[in-house]
């Protein structure tokens, strides 16, 4: 009479179930399956097992999951400054070399022209005149713009009426764009000394 | 047209295709979402955490060395990161734990993205139950019955992910099924567990 096998470890059914087993060892436990129901069971058990944990179903990525990966590695400052720099780092350094001539020239010009600038009252009051007394006549014919435009210039011209203050305003090197000038209020309030400058 | 390979496209991640990259996260978005979903159960954070796993994909892209299988790389970053979120959690983030002081403020009504009831009740009691089985094994025994059962990952990737033998991942699982088969006992038909 053949004796009944005893039977086998759950943990080497478990992996028989999951199919973790080599070749040979598989072979014996399916050896001893044929004749050991508890085995056959506790198998099937595993198995079902694995079913029923396939019931935990999976969750889609709400539809905004790709714009904000991209937006998260537009914004992933190391690599992409890495890039940005290896790609146009000629043309960043050319601003940056920019920037650095605008504020030397700046600091040399400005302060020299804010010193030739006289008080707001006096520019006002110049306006007001009448075009003959502070007019053409009272500029000097011997002040051309290019002369108003050297620095030195600037800081050592007399300055004698409100159109020769526009010039040395329109020829200032450092701020060449005259819509830029008017921004500032004092140049807003001379429309006479700003026709006058155009003539 | 021919399928590209993980692999293949990471190369040219590497070499600067962005395309390629986009390839890789259609391939593996809903499966990483789904991975940290089940890890953490927050949805919300969830998400975050597949955008900071493919973000750190893509920022180590220079020096990706194809070397192991690109699925072992995206899961073991996505692991480490879903590790690391379960322990910051503060207690009373914890999925069983609820207020610590009975109040729920502003900031904790914002932050607290776990399910509601409304998409509680949207889940089969079976699937919750199974659910909460999984949430209740101890991280390691969770991460691999996750990248075994959902993720499709063999063994010997799962030792890689997790940093341990191929035979140590079998006895974790195997160990991991012995809790879930307590707990989902009233589930189990057919087969004597």
């Amino acid at each position: 009479m053949k004796t009944r096998q005893p039977c086998l470890k759950r943990d080497t059914l478990f992996a028989y179930a999951n199919h973790m087993l080599q070749d040979h060892e598989r072979e014996r436990v399916e050896a001893h399956l044929e004749s050991c129901e508890t085995c056959k069971s506790i198998v099937a058990g595993y198995r079902n097992l694995g079913a029923v944990l396939a019931e935990w179903k999976p969750v889609e990525p709400s539809p905004s999951f790709d714009l904000r990966i991209r937006r998260r590695i537009e914004s992933s400052a190391p690599s992409r400054t890495r890039i940005s720099w290896a790609i146009t780092g000629w043309a960043r350094w050319a601003a940056v070399a920019a920037i650095v001539a605008l504020i030397v020239v700046a600091g040399v010009e400005l302060p020299h022209a804010l010193r030739s600038a006289p008080p707001a009252a006096h520019l006002i009051e110049a306006a007001k005149s009448p075009a003959g007394t502070t007019g053409p006549a009272s500029v000097t014919p011997a002040a051309p713009p290019a002369a108003v435009a050297a620095s030195t210039d600037i800081a050592t011209a007399p300055v004698e009426s409100a159109g020769q203050e526009m010039d040395l305003y329109k020829n200032l090197k450092v701020l060449e764009n005259y819509d830029m000038l008017e921004n500032f209020g004092v140049l807003s309030e001379l429309p006479q000394a700003s026709e006058k400058s155009n003539d | 047209m021919a399928i590209d390979s993980d692999l293949e496209l990471m190369l040219r991640v590497r070499g600067g295709d962005a395309e390629s990259f986009e390839v890789l996260l259609n391939r593996y978005r809903s499966p990483l979402v789904g991975f940290f979903v089940r890890m953490v159960r927050d949805r919300a954070l969830a998400e975050d955490l597949a955008q900071d796993a493919f973000l750190r994909v893509y920022q180590a892209r220079e020096r990706y060395q194809p070397g192991a299988r690109f699925t072992t790389w995206l899961y073991r970053i996505a692991t480490n990161l879903a590790l690391n979120a379960l322990r910051d959690r503060k207690p009373s983030d914890s999925l069983s734990g609820g207020e610590s002081n009975g109040r729920i403020g502003i900031t904790e009504l914002i932050a607290d993205k776990r399910p509601t009831a409304e998409q509680e009740l949207m889940l089969s009691d079976r699937e919750r139950l199974v659910r909460e089985a999984i949430e209740a094994l101890p991280e390691r025994q969770r991460a691999a019955v996750i990248l075994q059962r959902y993720q499709e990952v063999d063994y010997r990737q799962i030792g890689t992910i997790l940093g341990m033998s191929e035979g140590a991942v079998k006895s974790l699982l195997f160990r991991a099924h012995e809790n879930l088969r307590v707990r989902l006992e009233p589930l189990l038909e057919g087969g004597q567990l």
